[in-house]
């Protein structure tokens, strides 16, 4: 049972990944296209990592893969923000937001 | 062929559509499909190591994830500058 469902989590694995590679390509800004990062970091390698756990129970190559699961997440919050913020600012010229982006006071 | 081995190869069509992105668009647009290229390289990394069964190959991923985010903060420096 437990192995017929680490099957099924590797291969939820698989298919995330390779939705969000499509659904980036079919996106048309720049920056529609780097929210499609977000799942794959945030979910595939903690999913890969419950399969190992499933399969072969808690040892060094777990701790390993969420060590790589947090690195990532941390590194992709940075890494989004930066590309978005190069990507503003080589299609506006510069990173202030605009006056007609600005929230209206009433 | 066993499980793990069996979807990192299925891992990597994923790759394709990053190495459209890197050939085809934008400067930003190539920066993207870099970061998710390495995103997804990392995972066929950690799914080689598990089908090899020796944990020490998981560090090859974890170098990977470290290097590709030097690299692309670098490129995004860069990118900012108008180079």
């Amino acid at each position: 049972m437990s192995a017929a469902f680490a099957h099924l989590l590797v291969w939820l694995v698989v298919a995330l990944t390779v939705f969000c590679s499509v659904a980036m390509l079919i996106m048309r800004t720049s920056l529609e296209r780097l929210h499609f990062t977000a799942p794959v970091v945030a979910l595939a390698p903690l999913l890969l990592a419950l399969a190992v756990i499933l399969t072969a129970g808690l040892g060094v190559g777990v701790a390993k893969l969420l060590f790589i699961t947090v690195l990532l997440v941390l590194t992709n919050a940075v890494l989004s923000h930066a590309t978005g913020r190069a990507a503003r600012i080589r299609r506006d010229q510069t990173w202030m937001p605009a006056t007609d982006d600005r929230v209206e006071e009433e | 062929m066993n499980m793990w081995l069996t979807a990192a190869f299925a891992l990597l069509f994923a790759l394709i559509p990053c190495a459209i992105l890197v050939f085809r668009f934008s400067q930003i647009d190539r920066l993207i499909g870099l970061e998710m290229a390495g995103v997804v390289e990392t995972l066929v990394l950690a799914l080689l190591a598990q089908a090899s069964g020796n944990p020490i190959y998981y560090d090859l991923a974890l170098a990977l994830a470290l290097l590709m985010f030097g690299g692309s903060l670098v490129f995004v420096r860069f990118l900012e500058r108008w180079l």
